[in-house]
């Protein structure tokens, strides 16, 4: 049998399907359902969302009433503790996964069990204004509010305070605990003691009676409400300003810019001590546009006194994939804030880069050397440098 | 082949063999390089490939009237497929999940299920296609040629990507080679000589379009691409971003030249532990380890380094510096130590996580006892795996455990030090893990371990370490490597995903598709399961026991379909179809009894050659059931189609099943014995129709009744 007519598939047609075809594959890549763009300015998001059924059955030891939520109809709840305000009916678990909604009140899971416990440097945290070289008792239960791609603790802040392993520690024992280590400040820290604020409240009000400082390390994403709340416990903080860009918040992140900023101006309008953190993830935040702008704001809102960290990434979690950022990058970083105006901008997990060390704003001399955690050469004597006794911003004793 | 037309389709069946190995191979090690190096995407990417391809045998029953012309366009179109569906992974897999960020199972599942698809699906459609429109011109055209052109060009495909592509040509450029025969037979089949060489022309251009743009479509989301290579084991990039210069291997940093933390970690936490280390053996290294080393000033250091191109990169780039009495050596570290008559004051290995059959030989009971037995009295063995900032997950907790239990099957002390990476420190004396005081009493300065030690690596994180190991964790082996279930629970943990749905949705639809089949389908669909599984195991074994050379591991591929050639023309021969089927499956069970006992008992011992012949000696029986079922189910369009497909399906699931299942829970010997189960179903089956037809005859059987 000789063959049929001519293919139906012929060059035009073959260039016609192959397109439709990569047209089709790129348009699904939009209704993809894992994962998301994280560059792209539209602005794909990450963030969590409410857990639906996911309550546990009943209430267990390490659980209390929240300290701020609103009832609403049909036994719904929203919690006011920070900007996602998760609507929850009875069942639910809120996007941090801390909170449930249990007969129509909201309870935390995360009270008296924390799920990492340890004595760091206070510098670890990092916290370089803040009396230098003592010990952190630092703590955290597990969730958070946000989806950071890279983050560093995702083995305590993605998980729900009931699907791991714990230790039962009352907020007085955390304090005698404390105590006892000889620390100075209680931390709360590693993942977002957002979620569990109503532990932290407990444990930094006899802590302060006690004579320990308060420390909180925070994404600041929070409401202004128990923000306030916060600001009267706190001694110091160390809020980490992700990125200058609200696309990149919500991709990297799962959060969003503007709560973050509001976080700062209200620590700063209540005079609480607090260091800024950005780490410069290439690909990402490396841009010095950005770091201009974010800078400006800085000064014009909160001024040039808060110390501002600028760390260097190291492929992590679910960003591990790209290479670390390059030392001159962040040089390069330091020098424009510095230009611009900030007095006080260190390089974290650089070793040996003089942007460890402190200088004095008033001589430019060095009054603060740090190797590692080790400070061979301080000359402060009581907030002041000891060259020029020009007043060094932060809490020195 | 008298017939014109018989042999241009032939030609073009054995062309389009020759495409699809080396697309098949060529879409695993992409898609390997874009997501995860390990054995269950491998076996997730095959599975889907396998999948498509039988889906793709089915639809090929759809369509009534089949011509010669539409098969040349088809075959063109595949062609051109190849091209376009590696460079939409390469753009997609950004555009979908960003750049830099790595992704869990099931959008691993889907973006390789989609990015294959429409080749896959051709790839199938395309053999008994070819087979009906034969058929139209020779109507009782036997489907078991089509079959062995098939073979012919497979195993041509498989060799030419084992010996030369591999070492020789990048994606693009292997796709251009391995495409050019398709496109030439397929033009041959298109009307009209100007048509079909602008056709022939637009669909290389395609090719070599995508050939130009190769690096281009690899650029980093931040520097430059400094350098590009395909390896034999992984695909190199060096991305330069100013001062910075980063080396990756499938798309994950391999080492860098500015991270001074690791290489001190890696160099001083052993390297303290001995007064004047002398004899120094490195597996693998990181960027600034050399200058680390140098301040010890030992007599030598041999860096083994299994991919040379690795080697030479590290060194080009500065990596690897310089140092007095550095050796490079070019082998596998294991094998070289099982022949090396060296002893060590210390060994260090710097390999990533023991997440693939590969690396898992690093980091079991045998290797360590091997390790043992090459260090000096005093001599300190170290290796490091991912740890975590402040909480271990349940799964890494049972990773350090089961290495703790492991390495103290060979040392009287194991210390682990905490931190994102948790460093294992062994030796027959006590270990001091007072490390900064160490290296001050040697005079030896640093500039992260000495001052962050005292602050990063508290009593209390050590402690704490130390009683989250369970002493009751199971021992890591060769060939029971529960590190790698443990690895593989620690990878879906980080991206909060199960895999039970999709096993779930998995075996309903297994069992849906058991249901529907006939017996002697059911034969074929072990017969693939089986020498999938079968393959699988040889590979794995020959990885676990000779250590991981990649060409020979080709060699295992190529000898396997090899083997079928053989196999399915003697299966031409036989005039009893039900009694051969019977007793080959006997055969295939009694094979893979045999290489269960010589892996056993050989071990370490058995040569290359020994797995090479089993391999083709399992194809061989395998494919020598393929024409027995053709004529058994009467090798119409439909059977043949059914047939073609069954196999494939089959050999998706040997491939799945194998590898996340058989081997992780069972061990080679386990999932040998699963085979074999799942085998004797098949081999009751036959024995119960050959009992049936001879009950029902009164007399001798006539087997091709079925």
């Amino acid at each position: 049998m000789p063959p049929k007519k001519m293919l139906p598939m012929d060059r035009r047609t073959f260039i016609a399907a192959s397109a439709a075809w990569l047209g089709c594959t790129a348009t699904a890549s939009a209704f993809w359902p894992f994962g998301s763009k994280t560059q792209s300015p539209a602005g794909e998001d990450i963030r969590g969302r409410v857990f639906r059924g996911e309550a546990p059955a009943q209430l267990w030891q390490w659980s209390r009433q929240a300290y701020r939520f609103k009832k609403m109809e049909g036994g719904r709840v929203v919690c006011e503790v920070c900007p996602h305000g998760c609507i929850m009916a009875p069942g639910d678990r809120s996007l941090c996964r801390s909170k449930v909604n249990i007969g129509g009140n909201l309870y935390t899971l995360a009270y008296g069990n924390p799920c990492a416990v340890h004595i760091d440097p206070i510098e670890k945290k990092p916290l370089y204004h803040f009396m230098p070289g003592i010990k952190a008792y630092s703590l955290a239960a597990a969730g958070c509010n946000f989806r950071c791609l890279n983050c560093q603790n995702w083995e305590i802040s993605q998980f729900a305070p009931d699907q791991i392993e714990h230790q039962s520690l009352w907020p007085d024992q955390v304090v005698a605990q404390a105590q006892g280590a000889d620390c100075k400040a209680v931390a709360f820290t590693y993942s977002e003691p957002v979620t569990f604020i109503e532990y932290m409240t407990d444990i930094a009000k006899p802590a302060k009676a006690a004579g320990l400082k308060n420390l909180w390390i925070s994404n600041g994403y929070i409401n202004p409400g128990p923000l306030g709340d916060l600001c009267g416990l706190m001694d110091g903080a160390n809020v980490n300003l992700k990125a200058f860009s609200d696309d990149i918040y919500r991709a990297l992140n799962g959060g969003r810019l503007e709560p973050v900023l509001e976080t700062f101006k209200t620590m700063h309008a209540r005079g609480l001590h607090f260091e800024l953190t950005h780490l410069v993830v290439p690909g990402y935040t490396d841009d010095v546009e950005m770091l201009r702008r974010m800078c400006r704001w800085i000064l014009e809102t909160l001024g040039p006194d808060h110390p501002m960290h600028l760390l260097r990434f190291f492929p992590q979690y679910k960003l591990d994939r790209l290479a670390a950022t390059p030392v001159s990058t962040l040089s390069r970083f330091r020098q424009e804030a510095m230009a611009l105006g900030l007095r006080y901008v260190y390089l974290g997990n650089v070793p040996g880069h003089e942007g460890n060390h402190t200088y004095c704003h008033g001589c430019g001399k060095l009054i603060i050397e740090r190797q590692g955690y080790l400070m061979p050469q301080f000359h402060l004597k009581q907030g002041r440098c000891e060259f020029c006794k020009t007043v060094i911003p932060g809490v020195w004793a | 082949m008298k017939n014109p037309i018989e042999r241009k389709i032939l030609h073009l069946v054995v062309a389009t063999g020759i495409a699809s190995v080396v697309t098949q191979l060529l879409f695993v090690r992409e898609l390997l390089a874009q997501f995860q190096g390990n054995e269950w995407i491998i076996a997730l990417v095959l599975f889907n490939w396998l999948v498509l391809g039988g889906a793709g045998t089915r639809l090929a029953l759809a369509f009534k009237t089949p011509s010669l012309a539409r098969l040349g366009g088809l075959s063109m179109t595949m062609a051109g497929l190849g091209a376009v569906q590696l460079a939409a992974m390469r753009i997609l897999r950004t555009a979908c999940f960003g750049a830099g960020v790595s992704v869990g199972f099931y959008p691993i599942l889907l973006f390789t299920l989609f990015t294959m698809a429409p080749y896959g699906l051709l790839v199938g459609y395309l053999l008994p296609y070819s087979l009906f429109v034969l058929r139209q011109h020779q109507p009782a055209y036997p489907g078991t040629r089509i079959y062995l052109a098939d073979n012919i060009g497979d195993i041509g495909g498989g060799a030419l990507f084992t010996f030369i592509l591999v070492v020789w040509a990048t994606p693009f450029q292997a796709l251009f080679l391995a495409h050019l025969p398709l496109v030439i037979c397929a033009a041959r089949l298109i009307q009209g000589r100007w048509k079909r060489w602008l056709t022939a022309l637009a669909i290389l251009a395609l090719i070599l379009g995508g050939w130009l743009l190769e690096a281009r479509m690899l650029a980093p989301p931040a520097g430059r691409l400094a350098h590009y290579e395909e390896s034999r084991f992984a695909r190199l990039t060096v991305q330069q971003d100013q001062e910075q210069i980063t080396l990756f291997a499938d798309g994950r940093p391999l080492a860098a030249n500015n991270d001074p933390a690791l290489a001190e970690q890696m160099v001083h936490y052993p390297l303290s532990q001995i007064e004047h280390p002398q004899r120094i053996l490195l597996i693998s290294a990181q960027g600034g380890m050399a200058a680390e080393i140098a301040k010890y000033h030992p007599a030598t250091v041999d860096y083994v380094e299994l991919d040379p191109a690795v080697a030479r990169l590290m060194a080009r780039y500065g990596l690897m510096e310089s140092l007095p009495g550095l050796t490079s050596i070019i082998a596998d570290g294991r094998a070289w130590l099982r022949r090396s008559r060296a002893q060590y004051d210390a060994i260090i290995v710097c390999l990533p996580e023991p997440d693939t059959f590969q690396l898992n030989r690093f980091f079991t009971v045998q290797f360590f006892s091997l390790v043992a037995r090459h260090l000096a009295p005093q001599g300190i063995f170290s290796f490091s795996v991912q740890g975590a900032a402040n909480r271990l997950t349940a799964a890494q907790k049972r990773i350090l455990s089961s290495l703790f239990n492991t390495a103290r099957q060979a040392f009287a002390h194991v210390a682990l030090i905490p931190g994102e990476r948790i460093f294992f420190l062994c030796k027959q004396q006590p270990i001091d893990l007072d490390i900064p005081k160490r290296l001050q009493t040697m005079g030896i300065a640093t500039q992260v371990v000495g001052p962050y030690f005292y602050g990063d690596v508290t009593a209390e994180r050590i402690r704490d370490l130390r009683q989250a190991l369970d002493k009751a964790a199971p021992i890591n082996r060769d060939a029971r490597p529960y590190l790698m279930q443990v690895t593989w629970a620690q990878w879906l943990t980080k991206f909060g995903t199960s895999t039970t749905a999709f096993m779930a949705a998995l075996g309903v639809l297994l069992a849906l598709y058991l249901l529907r089949m006939r017996r002697e389908e059911y034969i074929l669909f072990s017969t693939g399961l089986m020498a999938m599984g079968s393959e699988i195991v040889l590979i794995f074994a020959f990885q676990i026991f000779l250590g991981y050379v990649y060409s020979k591991v080709g060699m295992i591929v190529t000898t396997f379909l090899a083997g079928l050639l053989p196999g399915a023309w003697i299966g031409t021969r036989p005039r009893k179809p039900l009694v051969f089927l019977f007793f080959s499956d006997a055969v295939l069970i009694a094979l893979l009894l045999a290489v269960i006992g010589c892996l056993h008992y050989g071990g370490d011992g058995l040569p290359a050659a020994a797995y090479y012949a089993a391999g083709f000696l399992i194809a061989m029986v395998c494919g020598f059931q393929i024409p027995l079922a053709l004529v058994k189910l009467g090798d119409d369009n439909r059977a043949a189609a059914r047939i073609f497909s069954v196999d494939l399906v089959g050999a998706a699931f040997g491939a799945l099943l194998t590898s996340t299942l058989f081997i992780p829970h069972l061990g080679l010997g386990g999932a040998a014995a699963a085979l074999i189960g799942i085998k004797i179903i098949s081999l009751l089956l036959t024995g119960e129709r050959y009992a049936t037809q001879k009950n029902a005859s009164h007399g001798p059987p006539n087997l091709y009744r079925g």
